[in-house]
């Protein structure tokens, strides 16, 4: 009896079966090894790599849940497959918008022109609660505002990708996804290296070198450090992480002093001056001086430092106007506008609680929409219209009427699903995808990302905050002959 | 071939410029023979980027800087998938009484004089010399090129973007530009339609070819009934899937990657960086 023989893929698009027991092509050669094993054979390897992630402290923490801090991030063993050819649309189409985001920023910063030209409403922009305009007309490392961005793509019931929503400010679980790589290495030893899947280990490599573009002019050997809010933040195993595959050191706000316009980090050989910093600090937190008075988190003087060119900070400040949900919506206008082109990429369709016409439809189709805060995060003030009690709907219902700019609402989409191991068995859950962009030189797009899935069956919530967990994301060559072609030799050498 | 490609122009200003309006031909060709999986242009200060048709259907990006800017920065990326046009044969069979009752209203504009190229009784001389009796035009086309190849000599920095054919008549030297425009004079000379093509050229396997030498030049010649053609006479080589076409035109007025005027003080730019990369990438 085969692994996957009664699994049923279900009305949902199904990223394995296209039919039961008809594998999509690009899962061939996974099945065919995996579907080997047993149940459970297959259950024992799944409980090796969940008691490793246990050991390693590969955790995270829920807010607002008072029975411990620290959880480990559930890990599904079966990973999710994109044939190089689809991952290729996907990144062309990350790079389009990653690149629209950023010049709308550094335009928003400056000139306003794509607001002058009436191309998107200025009191939506401006009015966005991350728009900081402290910071208007000043300028950036080589004009990027988005450094590091983990964007959040769904499929749809047709296997359509969707933009969910841009993370332009600081986007956490690249760790997960190189620790996810690592388990798969120790689960199915072999495997990987038997497939044409892409490497995702340069990751730390390419963070740092994204970074030390951002030093300042004439520093040829940077000095790069993280500033976490401390151990209690729930992505603080992610910035240890990240600092050790960097090779560079984590400080908190209280290891970082401002002097004469420099940032300098106390160490035991006295002060060093920091060049770039990857802060994982939201904006708000970053400087007492400038945004919220009392924030200990930070580092005084932090901003001036910034403004006047001697430390690099990614991401730069105010990005949060690029991830408000109400200007998600504009994201098709500004690549139409800064690149003459069309989105390759699709937006869900958003409602604008700003909008009229608009709030009056959220407020009719509550039952039917996805309705989100514009500036929350991580699955945190949402309310799933069609499986939310009344009382749920009228508590946001008011909310809506009470500060209508403060939301947006969606239809509920189809997500994709994948078979997720319950028990003994597959089952399918619904997922999506946040592959990580970085934007240094050029930009660049780390092939697959984490694939995050709502392990609570019938769930359309992802994230780890609600119970998501997440799979390893394979980009799969499909030829693996087409690296071997050989190159052509000519000497041609007159060029030009 | 699939390649990848990464160029990056930038232009530094003394002081700052404003009102700079700009014409851009950088987006690779689509066509038949090739196919445009991926591109973008991004201009930095960002910009309202439109686009057009020119008169020889290359496509053209244009947009202006209107505030006071002291840097501008053009960076266009493509992936592009090219075959090479000869893999069915080389046109030959075309002889030059056909090319007598051609009737494309576009192809008069490729048989006289343009901005860069004369078509001088001298020009002519040479081109009969160079027939030599022939009757084939694209045989004849070679003969050109491979002539063109052997006397004139590969000299970077003896030329500018704006040298006129007649002086590299004279000189016999120059970069691809010259040698396009040469052996376009000659082929017109001789009543061969002969184009400019502007483009890129992918130089082996050690691909990251940095500065500006995989930008490159070469031309394309009108064999009747089958359509244009290119030659490479920088090379002496057929434009194959190693050439990635860009824009066509008369010269290189028309085909210029980017034009543009400002208004500042004159000698306003300080420094112009280029920065191409060629990629070869798996099929």
């Amino acid at each position: 009896m085969s692994l996957f023989s009664g699994y049923v893929p279900g009305e949902f698009f199904d990223e394995v079966f296209a039919a039961p027991g008809v594998a999509r092509p690009h899962y061939g050669a996974l099945l065919e090894s995996v579907g080997k094993l047993s149940p459970a054979e297959y259950g024992a390897r799944q409980r090796a790599v969940d008691a490793a992630f246990l050991r390693q402290g590969v955790t995270f923490t829920v807010y607002g849940d008072e029975r411990g801090t620290e959880r480990i991030y559930p890990f599904d063993l079966m990973p999710r497959i994109i044939p190089q050819r689809e991952w290729e649309v996907v990144e062309a189409g990350l790079i389009q918008r990653i690149t629209a985001l950023n010049l709308f920023l550094n335009d928003v910063y400056h000139g306003q022109k794509i607001i002058t030209d009436g191309v998107v409403p200025e009191d939506v922009v401006l009015s966005a609660s991350h728009y900081r305009p402290e910071f208007r007309g000043i300028g950036v490392p080589h004009g990027i505002y988005i450094h590091i961005c983990g964007t959040d793509l769904v499929r749809n019931g047709k296997g359509e990708y969707y933009v969910l929503e841009d993370n332009g400010r600081c986007p956490s679980g690249a760790s997960y996804m190189l620790e996810n790589r690592l388990a798969m290495k120790r689960a199915f030893p072999g495997l990987l290296q038997s497939l044409p899947v892409r490497s995702v280990d340069g990751y730390g490599a390419m963070l740092r070198e994204t970074l030390a573009h951002l030093a300042p002019r004439g520093t040829i050997d940077p000095v790069i450090v993280i500033l976490t809010p401390g151990v209690h933040n729930s992505a603080y195993f992610e910035h240890c992480y990240l600092a050790k595959q960097m090779g560079v050191p984590i400080v908190e706000g209280r290891d970082l002093i401002a002097r004469n316009d420099r940032i300098f980090m106390r160490t035991t050989k006295g002060l060093q001056q920091v060049d770039v910093i990857y802060r994982r600090i939201d904006d708000d937190f970053l400087d007492p001086l400038v945004f919220r008075k009392g924030s200990m988190l930070g580092v005084a003087g932090i901003v001036e430092a910034y403004r006047k060119g001697h430390v690099a900070l990614a991401n730069s400040i105010g990005t949060g106007v690029a991830d408000d949900k109400a200007v998600y919506a504009l994201v098709p206008k500004m690549i139409r506008y800064y690149l003459d082109q069309d989105p390759i990429l699709a937006n869900v369709p958003t409602y604008l609680g700003a909008i009229p016409e608009e709030r009056d439809f959220i407020l009719d189709n509550l039952e039917r929409l996805v309705v989100k805060a514009v500036n929350e995060s991580g699955g945190y003030g949402m309310l799933m219209g069609p499986s939310a009690t009344r009382e749920q709907r009228e508590d946001f219902a008011g909310r809506i009427r009470a500060n209508p700019r403060n939301y947006v609402a969606q239809p509920v989409l189809a997500l994709s699903r994948h078979p997720v191991f319950v028990d003994d068995h597959f089952e399918g859950r619904h997922i999506d995808l946040r592959p990580y962009v970085l934007y240094g030189d050029r930009v660049r797009v780390v092939p697959g990302g984490l694939t995050r899935v709502a392990l609570r069956k019938g769930s359309l919530v992802v994230n780890s905050s609600q119970g998501g967990g997440s799979k390893d994301t394979w980009v799969l060559w499909e030829d693996r002959g087409a690296e071997a072609v050989s190159w052509a030799s000519d000497a041609g050498g007159r060029g030009a | 071939m699939r390649f990848s490609i990464f160029h990056r122009t930038r232009y530094l200003y003394r002081a700052p410029v404003r009102d700079n309006h700009n014409e851009v031909r950088l987006r690779p060709v689509t066509d038949d023979r090739s196919r445009l999986e991926f591109f973008l242009l991004k201009v930095g200060p960002p910009v309202r980027l439109r686009h057009f048709r020119d008169t020889w259907l290359n496509y053209v990006h244009y947009f202006d800087v209107a505030d006071p800017h002291a840097e501008l920065v053009i960076e266009a990326q493509s992936r592009i998938n090219t075959t090479n046009p000869f893999d069915s044969g080389v046109p030959i069979g075309a002889g030059f009484a056909a090319l007598r009752s051609l009737t494309d209203e576009m192809l008069p504009s490729f048989l006289g004089a343009s901005r860069y190229v004369e078509v001088s009784p001298e020009v002519w001389r040479l081109g009969i010399d160079i027939r030599d009796g022939r009757d084939d035009v694209f045989g004849c086309a070679e003969a050109v090129m491979h002539h063109v190849y052997r006397e004139w000599a590969y000299a970077p920095n003896t030329t500018t973007a704006h040298t006129h054919m007649s002086e590299v008549m004279r000189t016999r030297r120059g970069v691809c530009q010259d040698f396009a425009h040469v052996m376009i004079g000659i082929c017109r000379s001789l009543g061969i339609p002969a184009r400019y093509v502007s483009g890129y050229l992918y130089n082996g396997p050690d691909s990251h070819l940095r500065g500006s030498q995989a930008s490159h030049a070469w031309c394309e010649i009108f064999v009747p009934g089958r359509g244009w053609y290119g030659l490479d006479p920088t090379n002496d080589t057929l434009a194959d899937d190693r050439h990635i076409k860009i824009a066509t035109g008369r010269d290189y007025a028309d085909a210029a990657p980017i034009s543009g005027y400002f208004d500042g003080p004159p000698g306003a730019t300080s420094a112009l960086h280029v920065e191409l990369e060629v990629q070869r990438i798996g099929a």
